[in-house]
């Protein structure tokens, strides 16, 4: 065996396949939608859902004309919850 | 932050779910998003929204602001994640929270935070949506 076919075998095909095993697994990784993992940053667009029908609907029609700018309007009693991770 | 501000990230109206190059979530998670949301409107006629990204440090003022910019506050939950935050806040309108009371609220916001615990994003936001929709009905008979 001359050196240059000892070096293609025992260097060129092991670095070779090691290439391929790497793109392989980070290729796909790459690719991924990023995972969310508590307590690590997680950068990502805010997004904000409605389903499809809900989304169609109009603002409904006012039933009496809007109050003055400055009209102290008590906020409506809203309820729910709180929670953390 | 005063209660008044405005909120600090300006996520403009809700959409329906699209693949965000950015977002969040898989093709597969977004549909399962998208059923779970369908399924909860047709259900119980209130108005779901579910909200993921940064909330301001009074995120349950800004939370509620959210819902004010929906079609029918009062008819509408929203739900609103902030991942980086570790926060998550139901807010409930005027009639909806007739039938989902706080307490099944904190029900649910502890299941979805189990998951969210697990890293599972959107497991916790489909999980969440079908127990407010099952109370909703239920309550409604």
């Amino acid at each position: 065996m001359t050196i240059t076919e000892t070096v293609l075998y025992f260097v060129a095909v092991p670095v070779a396949a090691a290439g391929a095993l790497a793109l392989l697994v980070f290729g796909a990784a790459a690719r991924r939608t990023p995972r969310y993992r508590p307590g690590r940053p997680f950068a990502f667009s805010p997004v904000w859902f409605l389903s499809a029908s809900a989304r169609g609907q109009d603002r409904p029609a006012l039933t009496a004309a809007p109050e003055a700018e400055g009209a102290v309007r008590p906020a409506a009693k809203k309820g729910g919850a709180r929670g953390t991770w | 932050m005063a209660p008044g501000d405005a909120p600090t990230t300006d996520v403009g109206s809700p959409a329906t779910l699209a693949p965000s190059a950015n977002g969040p979530f898989t093709p597969r998670q977004l549909f399962r998003i998208d059923e779970a949301l369908s399924a909860a409107d047709r259900e119980t006629g209130f108005t779901f929204s579910v909200y993921v990204g940064a909330l301001s440090d009074a995120s349950r003022q800004h939370a509620e602001q959210l819902l004010e910019q929906l079609a029918s506050p009062a008819d509408s939950v929203l739900l609103a994640v902030s991942p980086d935050q570790r926060v998550l806040e139901i807010v409930t309108g005027e009639r909806a929270a007739r039938r989902l009371l706080d307490r099944f609220c904190a029900l649910a916001a502890l299941s979805m935070t189990a998951a969210f615990g697990g890293g599972d994003l959107a497991g916790g936001i489909v999980t969440g949506l079908r127990m407010l929709a099952d109370q909703a009905r239920t309550s409604q008979r």
